[in-house]
């Protein structure tokens, strides 16, 4: 359901860029200020990706990428498109991967405020159980 | 028992904001100090010594073979582009506010470096020929490409490389010069004196 959610908003993306004027649809290789908008574009969803947590590594991978649509920017239209499909879906994942996390640790809190707050009102019962344990052992002994 | 839930209910409340402080620690990025920084490196490697000799002379036909190492420590990708220009002694230089705007760009290199990275840009130089007299104009290539600077110099002396940092802004979707600091714009400038003999 996940992956599906994110194979759409990737498609949508790309069919986005075409439409705008990316000319992926022709072959043509895009005119150089288009590239260099796709390019840009492509990097906001990195960055964006990068802010919401996604590792070090794959947003390096993504910057490895753009980069080599720069070298080549006349022919970097599709390539910034695909990395700019492949930084939203990593933007969601990061986001949805924080969100977790948090909820785990914010419900781990909560829970162990409560065991807390539970074993402070019956600590003295432990005590009082323990001596009882401690007093039948005796009389067992004896 | 309706004091001692009351009771279990405080302590849990207390309890509970205590360990959710320690989470949200936990969870928080530590504050950074957010810059760039860049120097113009040699080909031996060193921020000096950029002409194999002591004198800044630079003659037609060398080729020289320097990098631009650009650091990122600004928190996230930054989409960087280096402008490059030629200026002599009395030209207006950039600053740590402005770029030097009055005289034309020779060129840019633009690059993206993920955070906590540093990149490496080439910067091949030459001087292809120039003007004979008094007044020197260059004809260069930079980076393969054949330029011819407006800017001119008396005997060839003190011709100087200007090198401005820019970096795209999000917020305007257009590069701005300079990184964005914690309150404004800080402009990092770099320089290079020589000789055209």
């Amino acid at each position: 359901m996940h992956f599906r959610f994110q194979a759409l908003l990737g498609i949508l993306l790309v069919l986005g860029f075409c439409f705008s004027g990316g000319g992926c649809a022709s072959g043509q290789p895009a005119q150089t200020s288009d590239a260099q908008n796709q390019l840009a574009k492509a990097f906001v969803l990195v960055q964006q990706a990068d802010m919401a947590g996604a590792s070090p590594e794959q947003i390096a991978e993504l910057a490895n990428n753009l980069n080599l649509a720069l070298r080549y920017t006349n022919e970097s239209a599709s390539l910034s498109t695909a990395t700019a499909a492949e930084a939203l879906s990593l933007a969601n994942a990061a986001r949805e991967q924080i969100l977790f996390r948090q909820a785990v640790a914010y419900s781990t809190a909560v829970g162990a405020g409560f065991a807390s707050a539970l074993l402070v009102t019956v600590f003295h019962r432990i005590g009082e159980f323990a001596h009882r344990l401690r007093l039948r052992s005796r009389q067992l002994d004896g | 028992m309706q004091r001692k839930i009351l009771f279990l209910l405080l302590l849990f409340a207390m309890f509970s904001l205590v360990y959710s402080s320690v989470a949200h620690y936990a969870l928080s990025r530590p504050p950074a100090q957010m810059f760039i920084a860049w120097g113009i490196f040699s080909p031996t490697g060193t921020l000096s010594n950029y002409f194999s000799g002591s004198e800044a002379n630079v003659t037609a036909g060398k080729v020289m073979n320097w990098h631009l190492a650009i650091t990122n420590q600004m928190g996230s990708i930054q989409y960087v582009k280096v402008v490059y220009r030629l200026g002599n002694a009395t030209t207006a230089g950039p600053n740590a506010t402005v770029p030097a705007s009055s005289i034309p760009q020779l060129g840019t290199s633009s690059i993206l470096i993920p955070n906590a990275q540093t990149a490496l840009m080439n910067f091949t130089w030459s001087i292809s020929n120039k003007t004979r007299g008094g007044i020197v104009f260059l004809n260069m290539t930079i980076n393969d490409q054949h330029v011819s600077p407006s800017v001119s110099a008396a005997g060839g002396q003190k011709f100087r490389f200007f090198f401005e940092l820019w970096t795209y802004d999000v917020g305007s979707n257009s590069f701005q010069y300079g990184y964005k600091g914690q309150n404004s714009w800080v402009g990092v400038p770099l320089q290079v004196w020589f000789n055209s003999l």
